[in-house]
């Protein structure tokens, strides 16, 4: 487990007596077995290291295995979607702050871009990905679930709790969102 | 004077034209559509860009706002493309589903289903895989559509219906008009 794994550990209380979680958690594994394909696509769709994306994984079932009363959720999908996005949100916001403060530079998004640059695949998805992060909540978790992870509207409209036209209408926002940044960026 | 005023008046309409196709580019480039069929080619874009239309394309080769849209949008699409056409490793899901395995309590790592999941190979959707071998698939069941209509005999059936609906019609004809006028109009029935 990484240094990542660990911290998060500590912060669920995993050193706590594992003895106590219900014997019935063998929903966590047919959990792993039904969405884990899909979680490690949309991880490495929003992190693209294999690392934060094991990780990641880890936290999420942790999560999921220690919740709260170690009940099976009602809505596990919508649950193990969710915490995913969210996590790798926030290890991907501390991964560029630490370059930032690493390397003393301004992050590759506001670096004045050149054709050459522009050409370069690796700064372009590098770029979307961090003003991904940068969306706000409810349109960040759209274009997680819909771009990323490919599900049909109706199921990112069952895992976030919303109506389909509202995730669609979300979407719209996010994208006219991105690419106004991406507009601004070039400038 | 009067010219004046008609020239500024023109001018503004075509500003007004020019906003309002702004406008509607803008609504169809980024915008949900509301109407069935537009919605149908907007789950198809997948991006929300029907470009099919001939106006929006006109509008966007002058409009330099909608240009500048546009190509903000097409960066975001390429990008995310980008994202998905990157594959992963094979051994990803695997080494991932250890790694998560390793932290559940000791039944659970010893179960037959963890040990099933740290060997897992990520496979694809039913859909995927039968992407394929779809064309040939749905060839077959047309073919087998028409070998089965015409067992239970639908195609002569059509015919003989057909013949009875002339028929029928030749009789008001009759009826109405006289025999010259019906067999000038049906000579075959």
């Amino acid at each position: 487990m990484t240094i990542f794994g660990q911290t998060l550990s500590r912060e669920l209380g995993t050193t706590q007596d594992l003895d106590q979680v219900d014997r019935s958690q063998k929903w966590v594994l047919s959990a792993m077995d039904k969405h884990g394909s899909d979680l490690v696509t949309l991880l490495w769709r929003m992190l693209g290291n294999e690392q934060d994306v094991c990780d990641v994984y880890q936290t999420t079932f942790l999560r999921l295995a220690h919740i709260e009363k170690k009940q099976k959720p009602k809505h596990i999908k919508a649950y193990l979607f969710r915490t995913a996005s969210n996590t790798a949100i926030s290890l991907f916001r501390t991964r560029a702050s630490e370059k930032k403060r690493i390397t003393q530079a301004p992050c590759d998004v506001m670096s004045p871009s050149t054709p050459d640059q522009e050409i370069s695949q690796k700064q372009l998805v590098g770029t979307l990905r961090t003003y991904i992060s940068q969306l706000p909540s409810h349109l960040r978790d759209v274009v997680a679930l819909r771009d990323l992870a490919e599900l049909p509207y109706g199921q990112v409209a069952r895992v976030l709790g919303i109506t389909p036209g509202t995730a669609r209408v979300y979407r719209c926002k996010a994208i006219t969102l991105l690419a106004a940044w991406m507009n601004k960026n070039d400038k | 004077m009067i010219n004046k005023k008609k020239h500024m008046n023109g001018r503004e309409n075509g500003q007004t034209n020019v906003q309002s196709h702004c406008k509607l580019a803008r609504k169809r480039l980024f915008g949900p559509s509301s109407s069935e069929k537009e919605r149908s080619s907007w789950l198809f874009s997948r991006t929300g860009i029907a470009l099919e239309s001939p106006w929006i394309q006109q509008h966007i080769s002058t409009c330099p706002r909608c240009q500048k849209r546009f190509s903000a949008l097409g960066k975001v699409t390429m990008s995310l493309n980008l994202i998905k056409s990157q594959s992963h490793d094979l051994g990803l899901l695997k080494r991932a589903n250890t790694s998560a395995v390793n932290v559940l309590k000791h039944d659970l790592r010893e179960s037959e289903t963890a040990e099933w999941l740290k060997i897992a190979l990520p496979t694809p959707a039913l859909g995927q895989r039968m992407r394929a071998i779809s064309h040939s698939l749905y060839q077959t069941a047309a073919c087998i559509a028409i070998l089965v209509l015409s067992k239970i005999n639908v195609f002569s059936s059509i015919d003989h219906l057909q013949k009875q609906g002339q028929t029928t019609v030749r009789h008001f004809y009759d009826s109405q008009l006289g025999t010259d006028l019906s067999d000038d109009l049906f000579p075959d029935v």
